[in-house]
């Protein structure tokens, strides 16, 4: 079984901890950038057999490397399903490279710092991946491999319009930083709709992070930069960068203004939370991420001793259906997941 | 939903608040009307393509890339190009498209060049057909289009520079 770390030997990946700054609000940083081979079909409209050819010679340039020498590399053709999705909770695949035939997969580090996704919609989708608020620091490592990277292979640039990308969304500078935002102050004063516009307003796109379409489950929201043409890297970075740091500011107002105003119904809310994820008999996806929301609202506002951030992220990870199954070793249904789920939370929490 | 204040036909479903010598107009306009107003629709996803580069094309415009095969109008309905020939194949459109997702169509970030330094996948231009262009996109009232293009024309000197320099 590739790359089960987390549950074979309890080591997690490094966005798991509480070790960047701002962790209060910003559970991680993406950052990624989108190349292709040049010279070569993107990757949708690639064969079969083109697409084999991308992956070993990615795959190739990658091992070249002295820092990735000894780096995982998983194909996902005829990888069982079960532990594509594991790696898509694990934030290294994104569930579009589940839908994509033929030769494709990702290779990364064993603490998920940075990952190479070779032909899903580009040939390479190089990403940086940490804890808390942290774009500058991935940004440079991620830098770094690119620039190393394009020693090894031919990439796809054209002088005026940069990197060229399948979609032309994605082209120029291939850039999209990513942060993983806990926004309950916002959502329970009703203040969420202004914080959207106002990103919107600075060239951000918001998005709930979990739940499909427009549905937000938890209050987890993902905000990413819109252009990835005409600025300098630098300047894209520098621009998310402030623009997460008003959103934290608006976030810690509105928890103020709750916790002055509201105490008792947000302890209420807490200590509730707390209640479910101890005793719990049965748990689904949408009561766990809900309960955990709330149990994370406590932690970082220092309403609940006994449980810290660190417990609780490895615990949103180690609940998700992929790692539920992976951790038992067989397929359940959704019933017998949401027992074995409440299992998993109560011994965590030492509960009953 | 109310209809369009300038055609009175469409659905009115772009609100403009116009602000100009203290006086605030509202206008509510159908997605046609606020288009030839020079109005774009922002689209707040990471990869909707825009709704007027998903406009129908007329079979004779319908390009095909003479490397991938792919057809400008396949590109509109799956989202994707099929290989970087594609953006010199469907030049225009694409620096159009690229002007209302980015809000400009040149590269200012990170340069790459490898030691077989290619031929660019889209030439620069001569500054005569430059000029011509922009003076259409003013004539057509396409004012984003414009700016872009008078951004061309004033990083041709920059970027070729620069290019020189790399290259020595």
């Amino acid at each position: 079984m590739p790359m089960m770390s987390c549950i074979e030997t309890g080591r997690f990946p490094s966005w798991v901890g509480n070790t960047g700054a701002d962790t209060d609000v910003v559970l991680s940083t993406r950052v990624r950038l989108a190349r292709n081979l040049r010279d070569r079909q993107f990757p949708l409209a690639a064969s079969l057999q083109e697409r084999t050819s991308v992956f070993g010679e990615v795959s190739s340039a990658l091992r070249a490397l002295p820092a990735w020498h000894d780096n995982t590399l998983v194909n996902f053709c005829g990888l069982p399903v079960v532990q594509q999705q594991f790696l898509v909770e694990e934030r290294v695949a994104s569930p579009d490279l589940l839908r994509i035939e033929g030769d494709r997969g990702l290779m990364c580090d064993a603490e998920h710092r940075l990952s190479v996704m070779i032909n899903e919609e580009d040939h390479l989708r190089i990403q940086g991946l940490d804890s808390g608020r942290c774009a500058d620091q991935v940004w440079t490592a991620l830098d770094g491999l690119d620039t190393g990277l394009g020693r090894q292979v031919g990439y796809a640039f054209d002088n005026r319009k940069g990197f060229l990308t399948s979609c032309p969304t994605n082209s120029g500078t291939g850039l999209r930083v990513s942060f993983l935002l806990h926004l309950p102050g916002c959502v329970l004063t009703k203040t969420i709709e202004q914080v959207l516009q106002g990103a919107s307003h600075l060239g951000m796109c918001i998005r709930g992070f979990f739940g499909e379409h427009s549905e937000v489950v938890g209050s987890f929201f993902q905000m990413s930069n819109q252009a990835t043409l005409g600025a300098r890297e630098e300047e894209v970075v520098a621009a998310t960068q402030s623009a997460v740091q008003q959103i934290i500011g608006f976030e810690r107002t509105a928890r103020g203004r709750l916790l002055s105003e509201a105490a008792v119904e947000i302890d209420d809310k807490i200590f509730r939370a707390y209640g479910i994820l101890q005793y719990a008999r049965r748990l689904d996806v949408r009561d766990f991420l809900t309960t955990c929301s709330a149990l994370r609202l406590g932690i970082v506002q220092q309403r609940l001793p006994g449980v810290t951030l660190d417990l609780l992220n490895r615990i949103m990870l180690q609940g998700l259906p992929a790692h539920m199954q992976v951790s038992v070793g067989k397929d359940m249904s959704d019933e017998e997941m949401d027992v074995a789920r409440a299992e998993l939370v109560r011994r965590l929490l030492k509960g009953y | 939903m109310k209809p369009c204040d300038e055609c009175g036909s469409n659905a009115a479903n772009v609100h403009l608040t116009q602000v100009a010598n203290g006086q605030t107009t509202v206008w509510r306009l159908c997605e046609e009307c606020a288009r030839k107003k020079g109005i774009t629709i922002s689209i707040a996803t990471e990869n909707a393509v825009p709704a007027q580069a998903a406009a129908p094309v007329a079979p004779a415009q319908d390009i095909e890339c003479p490397s991938c095969k792919l057809r400008f109008s396949e590109f509109q309905s799956k989202g994707w190009l099929g290989c970087q020939q594609c953006y010199h194949a469907f030049e225009k459109e694409i620096d159009r498209l690229l002007v209302q997702v980015h809000g400009s169509c040149i590269h200012k970030g990170k340069r790459y060049a490898t030691e077989s330094e290619a031929q660019p996948v889209t030439p620069n231009p001569d500054l005569n057909r430059l000029r011509a262009e922009l003076n259409k996109a003013v004539k057509d009232e396409e004012f984003e289009l414009a700016a872009a293009i008078r951004d061309v024309i004033r990083g041709l000197a920059v970027g070729g520079g620069e290019l020189q320099q790399h290259r020595g």
